[in-house]
């Protein structure tokens, strides 16, 4: 296997691996462009579970990119959230590949899949309960414990809110990021979405995490059902998801962010302009240099 | 590890499973645990977003493994047999990859009036395995041109994890050709007698071809473990005509590269007489 573009190496400050600039999730149909020759993209998220096969082309595909990009690992099927028994042979999977990529970060989304042996491939939210809080920083500590790396976790969209919930997601976020010594990944898009569909303002959720925990942004598109907004990722950004993401530069400074387009997916030459945008805000705040020359020696 | 039940985060987990798994009658006991917010959309409209998005899902999993049989069904038709296998096959795998490995049988008994469905659906599984099939470097030729004439008749060969044999008693192949090409395929026919296909991986790419009933039979028993000798054996008793060719098989196993892995076991020490 070639030498590999080191990732990032840990130390910007005690939680966080340092800001890595602005990247995109990859995906097969941009693998030609990719494999051609460099792009102005600074690195690259994968979804976890699109390579934890036992071999063939989406490997070897990662592999070669990987020689280029310093890549961080974004799965969807952790159910960190789930009463049921944590999956073991999805972490020792899930932890095979981070060995094989070395990774900047792992992360997954703060919600459940399934129950009962079952898998429902959504992200279901959580009730804002102590008793899910508990539960949670039992299962994100023993994660950590078994993948030897602090767990980046994922605000998701919702469009169910319960009525148990004590507290608000941001706060059930800010204290989870504490009491399990975890990360966190901010969706300003999920943000928007849930602010819509439950009728809170996004900045406030944005004011209530703790910026020193937060290790990535996600922005993505979202479509508008009218009396709702479903988070589908497979329109561009809108505009008020931008103005949101600038609010959170101003708040947090330098954070590794990136676009995520799962659906209906244009050209790399698309996103890359559309990447540029959100440089465009984010990049004033970063300091002088992304620290990801510090991973080009 | 403390095994959860009976609180209120299990039984709210429980019971929205239920409901998204069902048809929407659950609902009732999904409301009460709803916060409700005046002039915002109810919750029966909320709970209707994740049991669409379920079912979306699993469909969208079915159309990118079963493309051919989606083109051959037509998407009306495809999408009723998507429903069918999603009511009746839950999906228990985190990777959504596997979850259609039940449907051709499904398709088997729904569509049991064109069996062709069914074993176009096997062939698009089968692709879709060998696609994801683990790695294996294929044997060099040099390898068995150093045996000797005593490991010759000890070597048992290892075949690539990708490599499977489907089967078919219609024209299944003539149908995926016409319809990966965009062409309309042609009519479907039972052929004069079930015709084997082989399925491989080599250069990241998947390949497939018939098998002649011989060497079809010979392969299978290879992949079983047979040793060579014992195959090559079997087949100068049974089909003498298939003797001459066994090394041109062999030579295209190679080049195809089946085999990945040759071993040799351990001489006899019992004497005869």
């Amino acid at each position: 296997m070639s030498a590999k573009k080191p990732a990032c190496p840990r130390g910007g400050d005690a939680l966080r691996a340092p800001f890595a600039g602005f990247g995109l999730g990859l995906r097969p149909v941009h693998y030609p462009e990719f494999a051609a020759g460099p792009q102005p993209v600074d690195w690259l998220e994968i979804i976890s579970e699109n390579y934890m096969i036992q071999g063939g082309k989406p490997l070897a595909m990662l592999d070669a990119i990987r020689a280029d990009y310093p890549l961080a690992m974004h799965g969807v099927s952790m159910s960190i959230g789930s009463v049921a028994p944590l999956n073991r042979k999805y972490l020792k999977q899930l932890k095979a590949l981070a060995r094989r990529i070395e990774p900047m970060w792992i992360s997954d989304h703060l919600c459940w899949t399934g129950v009962h042996g079952l898998n429902l491939h959504d992200l279901y939210p959580l009730p804002y309960t102590d008793e899910a809080l508990r539960h949670l920083v039992g299962r994100i500590r023993e994660v950590q414990d078994v993948l030897e790396t602090r767990l980046v976790i994922e605000n998701v969209s919702s469009y169910l809110a319960y009525a148990d919930s004590v507290m608000s997601e941001w706060a059930f976020l800010a204290a989870l990021a504490e009491e399990a010594d975890c990360l966190l990944l901010l969706d300003v898009n999920n943000i928007y979405v849930s602010a819509v569909n439950h009728g809170f303002e996004p900045r406030e959720f944005i004011d209530g995490v703790p910026g020193e925990r937060v290790q990535q942004i996600h922005l993505a598109g979202h479509s508008d059902m009218g009396d709702y907004i479903i988070d589908t990722h497979d329109a561009p950004i809108a505009e008020a998801v931008f103005e949101l993401y600038g609010y959170a530069c101003r708040r947090f400074g330098p954070v590794s962010a990136m676009i995520e387009r799962d659906d209906h997916i244009p050209s790399l030459a698309e996103l890359v302009a559309e990447l540029e945008r959100v440089r465009t805000i984010g990049a004033p705040v970063a300091d002088t240099t992304p620290e990801r020359t510090l991973c080009e020696s | 590890m403390r095994i959860m039940t009976g609180t209120p985060l299990v039984e709210l987990q429980a019971r929205l499973q239920r409901y998204v798994l069902g048809d929407r009658s659950a609902v009732d006991e999904m409301l009460p645990l709803l916060q409700t917010r005046p002039g915002s959309i109810p919750g029966e409209r909320r709970l209707g977003i994740y049991h669409s998005a379920y079912r979306a899902r699993l469909r969208e999993a079915l159309g990118t493994v079963f493309e051919r049989t989606w083109a051959y069904l037509g998407d009306e038709a495809f999408d009723a047999q998507c429903a069918r296998q999603i009511a009746a096959n839950r999906s228990t795998d985190p990777n959504l990859r596997h979850y259609g490995k039940t449907f051709p049988d499904l398709l088997s008994h729904t569509l049991a009036d064109d069996p062709d469905v069914a074993e176009l659906a096997t062939m698009d599984w089968h692709i879709h395995t060998a696609f994801d099939a683990p790695d294996a470097a294929a044997l060099a030729a040099g390898q068995l041109s150093a045996l000797g004439e005593s490991e010759w008749s000890r070597v048992r060969f290892t075949f690539h994890p990708s490599v499977s044999i489907a089967l078919f008693d219609w024209n299944v192949l003539e149908l995926w050709h016409a319809l990966d090409r965009g062409n309309r395929p042609p009519s479907a026919h039972r052929m004069e007698a079930p015709l084997a296909h082989l399925f491989w991986r080599s250069a990241l790419r998947v390949h497939f071809r018939t098998l002649e009933p011989s060497e079809h039979l010979m392969l299978q028993q290879l992949l079983d473990g047979l040793r060579f000798a014992d195959a090559c054996t079997l087949a100068a008793r049974d089909n003498p005509d298939a003797v001459p060719l066994v090394g041109s098989w062999l030579r295209r196993w190679l080049a195809d590269e089946l085999l990945c892995d040759i071993a040799i076991d351990a001489r006899s020490h019992l004497r005869s007489g």
